[in-house]
């Protein structure tokens, strides 16, 4: 086939679309065979390495509506995402706002539990260390007052138990605040994780 | 390939190979199918395309007697080129997980 054979055959493919579009389609065309000529090629092989001119002119027809890919897919989609987003969140109030004040609850109320233990260690502490000094001090006073030797040495050994549970409690509260402060600061960096880890990414 | 994914490829193709110098149909395709499989009616709705969303222009120069159609990429066009790398950054990602070379 000769390059206006080719040429003839295409513009007769391409009568359903407006001739200035059919005549640039054909001028393309056109270019490619000339070009593909100054390379080197006869003009029968330029032409036979084309589509034939039905197929050609299909592509075209097929592929003319079209937009370009990046029009299609990104602008509108992400801008459609961002206001489906904001319709759920305030739609879904009523669902996410109770679950959400619940979770802080929950939170709280992990973080209440582990200091009040704390905070019972200490007090525990307090209390035996108090009650064993007040039992040594008053014992010589019970024994001086109340002449009753043995009542007063009781009152020292209850006094001195008083102070070993306070040694023991020293160690309790020393090891629990520690540890307690170590978990509970993993514990909040574990939520920080699950809640913001796409900000921190 | 997926036509769609392919259509997509190509419109990048097409401009990567016009961010260098202003090019014409023939050049266009020798310098794409060191890369991907394209025809020369497959370049042409493309350039179609490309025009219409002003990604490229389109001028017209003398060679040898007769007239050959130029196309120039467009800052849009440039654009694209960058916004296609950023997405295909995460895309090679998946691809290496994918693989498994992680």
């Amino acid at each position: 086939m000769t390059k206006n054979e080719y040429l003839k055959k295409l513009e007769r493919e391409l009568t359903k679309i407006p001739k200035s579009e059919a005549a640039k389609c054909i001028a393309y065309y056109n270019e490619i065979i000339e070009d593909t000529i100054e390379s080197g090629l006869s003009e029968q092989a330029a032409v036979s390495k084309l589509d034939t001119p039905f197929s050609a002119a299909q592509k075209f027809l097929n592929e003319r509506s079209y937009p370009v890919n990046s029009e299609i897919s990104e602008k509108p989609a992400k801008s459609k995402t961002n206001n489906l987003y904001v319709l759920f969140l305030i739609l879904g109030f009523p669902l996410w706002f109770p679950l959400y004040i619940t979770f802080y609850t929950l939170v709280f109320t992990v973080f209440v539990i582990i200091w009040s233990l704390i905070i019972t260690f200490y007090a525990l502490l307090i209390a035996f260390s108090v009650s064993g000094v007040a039992c040594i001090l008053y014992s010589p006073i019970h024994i001086i007052l109340n002449n009753n030797i043995y009542l007063g040495i009781a009152i020292i050994g209850a006094g001195l138990i008083f102070i070993a549970l306070a040694m023991i409690m020293s160690v309790f509260a020393k090891s629990s605040s520690k540890g307690l402060s170590i978990v509970s600061m993993k514990f909040l960096k574990g939520i920080k994780f699950t809640f913001f880890k796409r900000e921190a990414a | 390939m997926d036509t769609q994914l392919k259509r997509g490829l190509l419109e990048v193709c097409v401009l990567a190979a016009l961010r260098k110098e202003d090019s014409y149909g023939y050049q266009i395709i020798k310098d794409v199918s060191s890369a991907i499989e394209i025809s020369e009616s497959t370049l042409y709705p493309i350039l179609k395309r490309l025009e219409t969303a002003k990604l490229l222009t389109v001028y017209s120069v003398e060679h040898s007697g007769r007239l050959r159609k130029y196309y120039k990429i467009t800052s849009r066009g440039i654009d694209r080129i960058v916004d296609f790398l950023d997405e295909w950054k995460d895309i090679m990602t998946v691809y290496d997980f994918i693989n498994g070379d992680k």
